[in-house]
């Protein structure tokens, strides 16, 4: 018998997996660094040819700017940059206030298709899938009209009301599948140790439920903050304006230094970004379930 | 404390209905067992005297009292469930002393009525921990601390021993027995472990379809078993049966005795094949067609094929009508 | 205290009455209401002659020149961004599901694009196709594969592939998860089977991946069409539609009509046309939901 000599074999398919991850690194984070870099330079290494990959004077002034406008800045008067600190601030109060608000409609909600039978479920489900399959654009007009009426245009309110509408389908649909996993015989140990139902929601139910409230939480405070049409049509000054839209009229104002605007981008990115990363796990598998971002 | 009576309870889910008019008494300070296949209806009775189900039909008293409109949370009863049912987000000790919490009793009473009940179970060192943390047995300890801290009218258990595996099962099988003894208070457990209503209760129900097949002590269901369902269900390996002149005659494996030689009223068979038990040998023969099981002392040392005697204990056999498999009565006595 | 309870239909419906009533203010009754303005003559700058005109917005629709224009912007946009985003989909889902140092790395990277608003990705790409200071243009320049600096978005066809590319970045992660928890599913043993079989790379790809995926392409495909259709955050911000009516998608004209021209009117009437499409595809999402038995309660 001969041996037949091992004979060394090129990792074809190990060269291809890691060059493939590497060009795709590449690709999700340059466009990304590029505005972080930028918004670290001066306007000057910014507009340079060739561009500086690496912020060869390092600067903070984009960001302080936003607390505290240069004179440069001043005199140039750019609405956006004075508007950003508090549309920032009017982000986070409308997207936390919208997954809070969200949270509470679906729980109920969501509870009805995991624990109980009953006539129309099926109907109710798809109807909740419709409604978050309806464009936008088909209600903004109606919409705005009626928040005219109600004299709350520009309020957070009226954002808060209509993103709640936009995210409440997702959130029934992925807290459906989260609590159909809760196993039911906690709830009779819990009615057995004498709670009530509103006792066994509260003390049993919604705490080992808790992961899926925390996904669904995140998924609609995303959307609010993300949303940029509604906000577009129903703000106007910096009582209600988000970052959205305050970050496309640095777009539209033609002063703007590219700078400042990567700046407002960054911060605009950050905070879906760190819940994006913090939720990684459960956000994917939730999008995986419901197959849901609109 | 607590004597649980049933009249004529009947649950349907839909058209199907899984207890039918089912009427019992289950005593004060008694271990009364539910047994039967699965989808007997054990379950659903057993979660209709907690509360969790409610009756299509009938009514149940505790201390003559209708409880049937209640909810759990409004019985004065304590369950152990088959999954253990654990808090998963809430300490061992916070586990057995919720329903003391939610009775609002005082804190530093339920923490010693929390530890007390731990040190019964020898699960002390354990009230730190989370559920998952612990091992089945640990889990099913938890489990019982969160009955028996409570000073509860009935203790509910459906099916605590089935997950957990076979050697542990006999020593809880023992330790909730002696429970029992040291609270003396109403036990209705359900299984459809045989050998665990054999050995632990006081009264045996046995169900099928549900409707109740027998109720009686343990000795009562092994010695008089009401019907062929019972006298097959009750009893490892299960009664022998044979149908003779209309009747089904039924004699159980211990019953059977073997012989070499012929003897005055043994039949001959052949062996069919034979399984070591360790102190005993299951001996199955073939006669005339019928495999008959027997249990002898070991040794028995006759292979397959060879020729066997086999003789019944006429004082131990039992009759069955074929028509509809009750008991004719005065038949082994 | 003998309290009979609730039936169930009823608890069921109690605890689903915040949700419908919550959407049914908010969306039914807004898209009805978008209906009955779509059938007015409505301009906020002509508050005079506001009447009521039928269908007349729609039957007008088959002659507007800017509405026909938008709806094959559209068409093509979607028919790019879909094409460009399954593709690279499909590859970087294949490769996430290898086994590889730093794929935890790549898999939050891909979560990077999604987690950025609309808006800001439209900046973004702002700042990368700029004609004078563009890191598109600094990097082909230095990699030397151009000689001069482009104005990437002043033609028309450039403007409109560069959009797409810029939509594509920011809609892939998705497509890249669901395909991702599809291949997931597929067992190895199927592999292995292939494998013992003597199928080559492609042909395993061919036989057993792809028949696998068909169901999670196909909602890749019905999610990514809707969410193309109704691009507008990007653009806004990147072109603003232009040059001329290059990236004028269906939405941006909704909204030009509205916000510019504030003919209230024959923006309804372009919403029910994209609602009334987007409720064709939808259809599509939810029978294949059904067949997947999503809907089992």
């Amino acid at each position: 018998m001969t041996t037949v000599p091992l004979r060394y074999r090129i990792p074809w398919k190990k060269i291809v997996v890691y060059t493939l991850a590497v060009l795709f690194a590449l690709y999700l984070v340059l466009p990304f660094y590029w505005i972080v870099a930028m918004s670290f330079m001066p306007e000057a290494d910014a507009t340079a040819v060739p561009p500086q990959w690496i912020p060869e004077h390092p600067t903070l002034d984009n960001y302080l700017g936003f607390v505290n406008p240069s004179d440069a800045q001043a005199l140039v008067g750019s609405r956006a940059v004075e508007e950003t600190p508090y549309s920032l601030l009017n982000s986070f109060v409308v997207a936390g206030s919208t997954a809070l608000l969200n949270l509470v409609l679906a729980i109920f909600a969501a509870y009805s298709f995991s624990r109980i039978k009953f006539r129309g479920s099926q109907l109710l489900l798809i109807l909740y899938l419709i409604t978050r399959m309806v464009p936008g654009i088909a209600i903004i007009i109606p919409y705005y009209l009626l928040m005219r009426e109600f004299r709350l245009l520009d309020t957070y309110l009226a954002l808060i009301l209509s993103y709640t509408t936009f995210a409440l389908p997702i959130t029934i649909w992925i807290l459906k599948d989260f609590f159909r996993s809760v196993p039911r015989e906690l709830e009779d140990a819990a009615r057995v140790d004498r709670c009530g139902w509103f006792r066994t929601m509260w003390s049993v139910f919604l705490p080992v439920a808790a992961p899926g409230l925390v996904a669904a939480a995140v998924f609609s405070f995303m959307t609010a903050w993300n949303e940029f049409m509604f906000a577009l049509f129903l703000t106007s000054t910096k009582a209600a304006k988000t970052i959205p839209v305050v970050a496309a009229n640095f777009a539209t104002d033609f002063n703007t230094q590219y700078t400042v605007m990567a700046a407002a981008g960054v911060l605009a990115v950050i905070p879906p970004l760190v819940l994006a990363l913090i939720f990684q796990r459960k956000l994917v598998a939730g999008m995986a379930a419901g197959s849901v971002k609109g | 404390m607590a004597e649980v009576r049933l009249e004529g309870v009947t649950k349907s889910f839909g058209g199907n209905t899984v207890v039918d008019d089912l009427s019992l008494t289950v005593r004060d300070k008694e271990f009364l067992t539910l047994v039967g296949p699965s989808g007997c209806g054990k379950s659903t009775t057993l979660r209709m005297i907690c509360g969790l189900e409610r009756v299509s039909a009938g009514q149940i008293y505790f201390d003559e009292q209708p409880v049937e409109y209640l909810p759990a949370n409004k019985r004065d009863v304590a369950m152990v469930f088959q999954s253990y049912a654990l808090y998963p987000h809430k300490t061992v000790e916070q586990n057995i002393g919720f329903a003391l919490k939610m009775m609002r009793v005082p804190k530093d009473e339920i923490a010693r009525q929390v530890r007390e009940a731990a040190d019964t179970l020898g699960i002390a060192d354990l009230l730190d921990r989370r559920p998952r943390e612990l091992s089945g047995g640990q889990r099913q300890r938890v489990a019982l601390g969160r009955a028996i801290v409570r000073e509860a009218g009935a203790y509910l258990l459906d099916e605590p021993l089935s997950n957990l595996d076979a050697q542990l099962r006999v020593l809880m099988r023992a330790e909730i027995k002696r429970l029992h003894v040291d609270l003396a208070r109403t036990f209705i457990y359900v299984t459809h472990d045989q050998v665990e209503a054999m050995t632990m209760s006081d009264r045996i129900v046995v169900m099928k379809d549900g409707v109740v097949q027998q109720c009686a002590t343990p000795q009562e269901i092994y010695d008089h078993p009401a019907n062929r369902f019972v006298a097959s269900f009750m009893g490892s390996p299960p009664m022998n049966f044979m149908e003779k002149d209309r009747a089904v005659l039924g004699i159980r494996p211990e019953d059977v005795s073997l012989s070499p030689e012929p003897r005055e009223g043994y039949r001959a068979g052949k062996v069919f094949i034979t399984e070591p038990l360790g102190a005993d040998v299951l001996v199955t023969v073939d006669l005339d067609g019928d495999l008959i099981k027997a249990r002898v002392a070991a040794p028995f040392r006759i292979g397959p094929d060879n020729t066997i005697h086999i003789g019944f204990d006429r004082a131990k056999m039992h009759y069955f009508s074929v028509d509809d498999g009750r008991a004719i009565e005065g038949d082994a006595n | 205290m003998a309290r009979k309870p609730f039936s169930d239909n009823v608890r069921a419906y109690v605890l689903n009455a915040p949700a419908i009533t919550v959407i049914a203010l908010l969306v039914a009754y807004p898209i009805g209401y978008s209906f009955w303005v779509s059938l007015h003559r409505d301009n906020l700058k002509q508050p005079l002659a506001k009447r009521f005109i039928g269908l007349d917005n729609y039957f007008s629709l088959f002659h507007d020149d800017a509405f026909l224009t938008a709806l094959r912007v559209s068409a093509l946009f979607v028919l790019v961004v879909l094409g460009f985003t399954v593709v690279l989909a499909m590859i970087l889902a294949l490769v996430l599901n290898e086994t590889f140092r730093g794929r935890g790395l790549l898999l939050s990277l891909a979560l990077l694009p999604w987690a950025m608003p609309g808006v800001v990705n439209g900046l973004m790409w702002r700042t990368i196709f700029d004609a004078k200071t563009g890191a598109l243009n600094g990097l082909l320049t230095e990699l030397g594969l151009i000689d001069s600096y482009h104005a990437w978005l002043t033609t028309g066809s450039g403007a409109f592939f560069f959009t797409a590319m810029a939509q594509v970045w920011n809609t892939l992660p998705f497509s890249v998860i669901i395909l991702l928890a599809g291949l997931a599913t597929i067992p190895s043993e199927l592999y292995d089977a292939a494998k013992v079989d003597r199928a080559g790379v492609l042909q395993r790809f061919r036989q057993v991946t792809l028949p696998w995926l068909t169901h999670p392409l196909l909602i890749v495909l019905i999610l990514e069409t809707m969410n193309a259709f109704r691009a507008f955050d990007t653009i806004y911000v990147l072109t603003g539609g232009g040059p001329g009516t290059a990236t004028t998608t269906i939405a941006l004209l909704d909204v030009q009509t509205v916000l510019t021209y504030t003919d209230f009117g024959l923006g309804s009437a372009y919403a029910w046309v994209i609602t009334a499409i987007t409720l064709l595809i939808s259809i599509g999402y939810i029978g294949l939901l059904y067949r997947r038995g999503n809907f089992e309660v």
